[in-house]
């Protein structure tokens, strides 16, 4: 915005400030990559001190919290970082945290898909295998984690207790393909009756695992699986 | 613009009969709607979703419909359901009645009245204001606020908020010759 | 124009300064569109350059909307300059408010100052008075000192009566003593008998130290 008056001085110092300042904060940004670097070294080089003792285990990943580390991005499988257990154990809170507060859009169903490019894009050593691994762990606390799949290559984690029925996972390999499930698209693609395509939707709908949507051009009511809402993120990744 | 990417998903315009569904989709509206006023500097919005600009700039092309309604995937929310997500946003405070005229009726409150009423008196004490007369156009429009989250808000918003701070005992406002707020003194 | 039920005070100064600010955003509020105004016209220019590259020089819509903004543009300093002004004046109108204050806090301490002389007048009085009441203070430190002195010849009288006590035991413990034991007394006036029992104690004093301590205690 054009400045006025005598304002119209400050116009240049501003320029020549945010200069300064953009400098000065991409130094720090360079600095702190630095830093990250260097206390993933440090992890590495003093692993076995950090195993055997757990409080400075403890301080160590706070520091590393509190810069912005990921504590995920220390672990290194192969070389056995810390002890491997512990960055499965990460991966199921942090399975957990995204469980709970998603549990409301998709009604706890999400695809691993979503899980791995969605949520823990910032840890990007995570596979779907070791969020695989992390949901068998979880399976000892009894909490309802269950991974299942669908159409032989989808996987998706259940977080809710209630078991899915087989109509219901028939329905939701129907919605991976467009994003959505309808009366006709069932009755078409499973042959089944208008009374099971129904009561299976409405019941999905009930229990939070559809949203539906009447404007499409009003012939028919559309059921759409809320993982879709992240699939115009996921496809810049 | 930086929507929730839930904005593209279409059940979000037809009102969810699941009620633990619908309080998110109400919830995302009202995020999406916040969001969208905060980045594009905009304080009105009438019964339909409109955004309304006071600045001379037009809005972008996105915005000259209805928020509710997004082009791109073809789906409009529906009137009533409209008027459910605006006056649960009411409710909590998010927007106030009391648009500059009659087609706007709503403010659009991206930061709560007392957030702005500090912040307005912060902006005082940087600049030192303190004990001066302050016109509504200076603190709204001026070059010192340039930077300033109210800059360009509505001037019978920013009226609103500084008598909060009169409330406090910080301020005093000053009227023209029919007794419109114009100006602020705060000490 | 006033206050509503606040005790923040609304003085002419203000007044004045709200009307000069008023004019000052009315300013403002030019400038700025006549700015906006500006950039359309040029981008229209633009477009109609880009539009016509060989022949716009001799389009007379061309040549009009570029003086146009050339007048605009003029006008956009005048308002500048008087923008300037206004703020010069409000500038001023700041620091003879400070100066005012100034003044005002002067006079306040000049006031202050006049009123604590006047409490003067009666220094004298006060003087004398006080110089009285000083003397009469030395007189009575005086007499306390005397008193202080009967009290210091009081003790050389103790002193005395406590030595004559002292002799009296001394007499009284003379029968006692190893050397006059078993020996018939000479027969001397009392006062005699008194400076031998003291020159029988001198001598015991150096051959028998430790009975000294009881007596004296």
């Amino acid at each position: 915005m054009k400045r006025f008056g005598v304002a119209a001085f400050d116009a240049s110092k501003g320029a020549y400030e945010s200069e300064t300042l953009q400098r000065q904060s991409k130094e720090y940004d360079e600095q702190l990559k630095l830093f990250q670097d260097r206390l993933v070294q440090f992890a590495n080089a003093h692993n076995n001190e950090l195993k055997e003792n757990p409080e400075f285990k403890a301080k160590f990943m706070k520091m590393c919290y509190s810069i912005g580390i990921d504590p995920l991005n220390l672990f290194d499988k192969d070389r056995h970082l810390f002890s491997v257990n512990d960055y499965y154990y990460e991966i199921c809170v942090k399975l957990i945290q995204i469980c709970r507060e998603t549990r409301d859009i998709n009604g706890g169903i999400v695809s691993l898909d979503e899980l791995r490019k969605v949520y823990f894009a910032g840890a990007s050593n995570v596979t779907e295998e070791d969020i695989e691994k992390a949901v068998e762990m979880l399976g000892s606390l009894d909490g309802g984690f269950e991974i299942f799949e669908i159409r032989n290559h989808l996987k998706f984690l259940r977080s809710v207790p209630t078991e899915l029925t087989s109509d219901q996972t028939k329905v939701l390999e129907v919605c991976s393909v467009m994003g959505y499930a309808s009366n006709s698209l069932l009755q078409a693609n499973l042959t089944w009756e208008k009374l099971r395509c129904k009561a299976t939707l409405n019941e999905m709908v009930a229990n939070g695992l559809l949203w539906i949507d009447d404007q499409c051009g009003g012939r028919e009511i559309l059921y759409w699986d809320p993982s879709w809402i992240t699939r115009s993120t996921q496809e810049h990744l | 613009m930086t929507v929730p990417p839930i904005y593209a998903f279409p059940p979000l315009y037809t009102r969810q009969p699941n009620a633990i569904i619908r309080n998110k989709q109400i919830d995302s509206w009202e995020d999406i709607l916040l969001t969208t006023a905060r980045e594009n500097g905009l304080w009105e919005i009438d019964t339909e979703g409109k955004f309304t600009s006071q600045t001379t700039q037009e809005l972008p092309p996105h915005l000259q419909g209805s928020i509710f309604s997004n082009e791109s995937i073809g789906r409009t929310a529906p009137p009533l359901f409209v008027k459910e997500i605006l006056s649960h946003m009411l409710t909590k405070g998010s927007l106030v009645q009391g648009g500059s005229d009659t087609t706007s009726a709503y403010l659009v409150l991206w930061k709560n009245m007392d957030s702005w009423a500090s912040l307005m008196l912060e902006w005082c004490e940087t600049t030192n204001k303190l004990g001066q007369v302050v016109t509504l156009y200076e603190l709204t429009n001026g070059d010192e606020s340039i930077g300033w989250d109210f800059h360009g808000m509505p001037q019978g918003l920013a009226a609103r908020c500084l008598r909060l701070l009169v409330k406090r005992g910080r301020a005093t406002m000053l009227q023209d010759e029919y007794d419109r707020d114009i100006a602020v003194k705060v000490i | 124009m006033g206050q509503r039920g606040s005790k923040i005070k609304i003085t002419e100064q203000d007044k004045a300064v709200l009307q000069l600010k008023r004019s000052k955003d009315s300013i403002h509020r030019y400038t700025r569109r006549t700015n906006d105004l500006i950039a359309s016209e040029q981008q229209e220019l633009k477009a109609m350059i880009r539009a016509n590259p060989q022949t716009y020089k001799s389009n007379n819509k061309v040549r009009l909307l570029l003086k146009r903004v050339h007048y605009q543009e003029r006008l956009l300093d005048q308002a500048s300059d008087q923008l300037i002004n206004l703020e010069n004046m409000l500038a001023n109108i700041e620091f003879k408010l400070v100066e005012a204050k100034f003044l005002e806090g002067i006079q306040n301490g000049n006031k202050i100052l006049t009123k604590l002389n006047k409490e003067f007048v009666n220094v004298d009085e006060i003087m004398e008075d006080a110089a009285e009441q000083i003397a009469y203070q030395n007189e009575i430190d005086e007499t306390l000192a005397q008193n202080m002195v009967g009290v210091e010849s009081y003790e050389d009288e103790i002193d005395k009566e406590l030595e004559a006590m002292e002799n009296e035991l001394v007499g009284e413990m003379a029968p006692e003593m190893p050397t006059t034991e078993g020996l018939p007394a000479p027969q001397l006036p009392q006062r005699q008998q008194e400076q031998v029992a003291q020159s029988q104690q001198e001598e015991e004093v150096t051959e028998q130290p430790r009975q000294e301590a009881p007596l004296l205690a």
